[in-house]
């Protein structure tokens, strides 16, 4: 399905911030900038579209907080109505009623990222990173068919290894010792049992196994006084002590044991402090002992600490699965001898309960404890005096006057009963190896497929990420921007800084550095990912960006993503403006006001900026106004042409390099003309000087304020003067910068029309 | 743009690689995966077994 989905119309009423309607036009599904203060009700509109899409707003989702989707003082029903170029619009109504099916794709998709949430995803932990993720990608589905494909794999080799063990149980009951016994010998020892007592001498041991010669032979013995007992015998005789792997149980011991072991209680600790050094500022002294020491070293002494850990716990559950084998050979042999409980009460033969293992071994297990080997052997030993007492019980049942033939076709039905038990044995088990053979292979190529799946998507996700965030900060230092697993449940975001790699990054990006990493993954994801939902919304999310950073971001958004709908909220003029001159073709909306009766209102933005609303203003009579919103356009230009010409300004510390005098600009621009347009700068010579005069003077509210009609005059020339500046560094075909492409040294307009430097007449 | 992946269709992608499987293996278990039953671990147990019979 295309990636298609656009915002046609958005109608809010009753709703939030909204009492009576408000609707937000979209045109075809064009981008739209909507300026707003603080408190003018612009979230509302990321809000509406949050809960139309996800069917909630995650800033309400604390318990109590539902009920501030409706605006009591509208009365009405509470709704959001949507049209889109799709099938994904219609009309909610609060309460909401659709169930997760109606949500669940528009849900998955990336299309919504607000200020207050930006740096989320760089702040969560390597395990919520990838439950954030894993959700957006459908990961966590495949992990659980991957779990499913284990789990059977698991059971049917444990069902193999059963069968191996009655095999071996029939083989020792049939050998009566210890000596391995082959097929051949066994048919021999048979042929030579039944030649003596004159029955049908069995030619294959499939043929013993057939219960038709075996019915024949009972057949024959069924005068024994009790071939059950012979039966209860045999197995009695074929118990043997379990074979406990100490190797495993010392290699557990070793692990559980070394320090490192030990230190296997504070990984849940380390982990947090780990994710919670991350996530804020690094402090300056240890947050447990208070002793000072600087935040970084801080940081890579638990990251060292953790890495140790996280390999104890891969060592420890290695040397787990040994003792876990231990468990379930100890759990059979408890399980052959319970067994005989049943036929030997059938026959009055008192045995009593088998020992049970040693509860330290799972114990052990549980608590990370050693577990003692000399228990063990105290185990087996007890269970073989078991063994002893339950043969010597049977035994003494045993009737004395039985004659040699009748014992001895008992001992041959006997042998056919295990002989059957042992075929049967040798059949599921070469089953369950062929069904293990599939299961291995199936499992370890959707295994393998998953991890290079992931690989794939972070590798993509990367580059994509890596690629935005260079757009956003040209010529910086950084590289390698990655997404990296971390264990099997954990992703982790990377940089190159200067040849080594930090992760997290926060040891050497700013604030706004990591705020623009969140920009650009939430930009990448939705580029990856998004299958259907072709609109984006960002909401304030500029707060932390100075001005050329956030000319960046406006150029980012209106050239590479001019296919998408971007829907951006923000209450920084100069962004807004930065937004309406690179992209021209964007629809424009201002939220001029909040009140409690009529909510937001609004006022479609026609003018192409401070400018025009200039204009309005000396048309108004307001003289100064626009003297004052004149003088604010050709500080707003100048600062956008020093900037786009990388003119050399003294730095100031914080906010004030993007609050500069009218005077320091024009220096600005002159001294970057001069070094790389001089023919131009003395053209523009003269405006230059008009202009200047105009801010001393006629732009000076204080100088004009009481020169009446003449004034206006005087500021309509101004204005004309800012205009001229303005279409000066347009194309006058297509409307955009002539540094829409290039350098400060040379560039062009979007169409190629108008070149800078301009070429001599 | 890339595909999030839907664990039946990652599933047929892992069983085209995977050669010599029983006849008519790898479409029971695509049905299997597709329904999502209850244990699915199980389900999938029994089916593989199924197929190992002689």
């Amino acid at each position: 399905m295309p990636v298609s989905e656009r915002i046609h119309r958005l109608t809010m009423r009753s709703f939030r911030g909204v009492p009576g309607e408000l609707a937000v036009d979209f045109g075809g599904g064009q981008s739209i900038a909507v300026y707003g203060d603080n408190g003018t009700g612009k979230s509302t509109i990321a809000d509406a579209l949050e809960w139309f899409f996800t069917g909630g707003i995650e800033l309400l989702s604390h318990e109590g907080r539902q009920h501030a989707i409706r605006n009591l003082g509208g009365g009405g029903e509470t709704s959001v109505e949507v049209v889109t170029s799709g099938d994904l619009g219609g009309k909610v109504v609060f309460p909401d009623e659709r169930g997760p099916d109606a949500l669940a794709m528009a849900g998955r998709e990336t299309f919504l990222l607000r200020g207050r949430t930006l740096a989320d995803f760089i702040n969560k932990t390597k395990t919520e990173k990838w439950k954030a993720l894993a959700e957006l990608l459908g990961l966590e589905a495949i992990e659980l068919l991957r779990q499913d494909l284990q789990r059977a794999r698991t059971d049917i080799k444990k069902r193999a290894k059963a069968a191996e063990e009655r095999i071996a149980a029939s083989r020792r009951a049939i050998s009566s010792g210890d000596a391995a016994v082959s097929d051949e010998a066994v048919l021999e020892t048979l042929q030579q049992i039944c030649r003596a007592l004159g029955v049908d001498v069995p030619e294959s041991l499939a043929r013993v196994a057939d219960p038709a010669w075996v019915s024949a032979i009972a057949g024959e013995s069924a005068a024994l006084s009790s071939p059950k007992l012979e039966m209860l015998s045999a197995s009695a005789a074929g118990l043997r002590a379990p074979s406990v792997d100490e190797a495993a149980i010392r290699a557990w011991n070793e692990v559980v044991g070394s320090e490192q072991g030990r230190d296997l209680s504070r990984l849940t600790l380390f982990r947090e402090a780990d994710a919670l050094l991350a996530a804020a500022p690094r402090p300056q002294s240890c947050p447990l002992c208070g002793r000072a020491i600087e935040g970084d070293e801080l940081a890579s002494r638990v990251r060292d600490v953790l890495t140790g850990l996280l390999e104890s716990a891969r060592q420890m559950e290695r040397a787990g699965e040994g003792v876990q084998e231990c468990r379930d050979v100890l759990a059979a042999a408890l399980e052959a001898r319970r067994a005989l409980l049943a036929p030997a009460r059938a026959l009055r033969i008192k045995l009593g309960d088998p020992p049970a293992p040693p509860a330290e071994v799972a114990a052990g297990l549980e608590r990370r404890a050693a577990i003692d080997v000399d228990a063990l052997e105290a185990y087996a030993t007890a269970l073989a005096r078991w063994d002893d007492g339950a043969r010597a019980a049977i035994r003494k049942s045993m009737p004395a006057d039985a004659s040699t033939r009748q014992s001895q076709l008992a001992m041959l039905t006997v042998i056919c009963e295990h002989i059957r038990a042992w075929r049967a044995a040798e059949s599921e088990l070469a089953r369950a190896q062929r069904g293990l053979d599939v299961a291995e292979r199936l499992y370890d190529a959707y295994q393998e497929r998953q991890k290079r799946q992931l690989e794939e998507m972070l590798g993509s996700i990367s580059r994509r990420v890596a690629d935005i965030y260079a757009e956003l900060h040209p010529g910086e230092d950084l590289s390698g921007i990655t997404v990296e697993p971390w264990t099997a449940k954990g992703l982790e975001l990377a940089v190159e800084f200067h040849g080594s790699k930090q992760r997290p990054p926060h040891g050497v990006l700013s604030e706004s550095h990591l705020n623009s990493l969140a920009i650009a993954l939430f930009l990448a994801m939705a580029q990856t990912f998004n299958r259907r939902l072709r609109f984006l919304v960002l909401d304030d999310v500029i707060n932390s960006f100075d001005l050329e950073h956030r000319g960046e971001l406006a150029t980012l958004l209106a050239e590479r993503f001019d296919d998408w709908q971007l829907v951006v909220l923000t209450h920084d003029r100069q962004f807004f403006e930065h937004l309406a001159r690179r992209a021209p073709s964007w629809r424009r909306l201002e939220l001029t006001s909040w009140s409690y009766e009529q909510g937001p209102r609004t006022t479609s933005y026609r003018s192409s900026g401070i400018l025009a609303e200039a204009q309005e203003r000396l048309a108004q009579g307001d003289l100064n106004g626009a003297a004052t919103k004149a003088r604010r356009a050709l500080e707003e230009l100048l600062q956008e042409t020093c900037e786009a010409l990388a003119a050399a300004l003294p730095f100031r510390r914080g906010t004030r390099n993007d609050q500069r005098e009218i005077g320091e600009l024009m220096k600005g621009v002159r001294r970057a003309m001069k070094e790389h347009a001089r023919g131009m700068l003395d053209g523009l010579e003269p405006l230059l000087k008009h202009l200047e005069a105009d801010v001393q003077v006629t732009l000076n509210v204080e100088a004009h304020a009481s020169r009446g009609r003449s004034a206006t005059a005087e500021v309509e020339s101004s204005l004309r003067r800012v205009e001229q500046l303005d279409r000066f560094w347009s194309c006058a075909a297509c409307g955009t910068r002539v540094w829409y492409k290039g350098t400060p040294e040379s560039s062009r307009c979007k169409c190629g029309k108008t070149v800078f430097p301009r070429p001599a007449a | 743009m890339a595909d999030r992946p839907n664990e039946t269709e990652f599933l047929a992608e892992v069983l085209s690689a995977v050669a010599g499987l029983p006849p008519g293996f790898a479409e029971r278990l695509l049905k299997l995966v597709a329904e999502n039953p209850a244990d699915r671990g199980e389900a999938i147990r029994k089916l593989i077994d199924e197929h190992a019979r002689e």
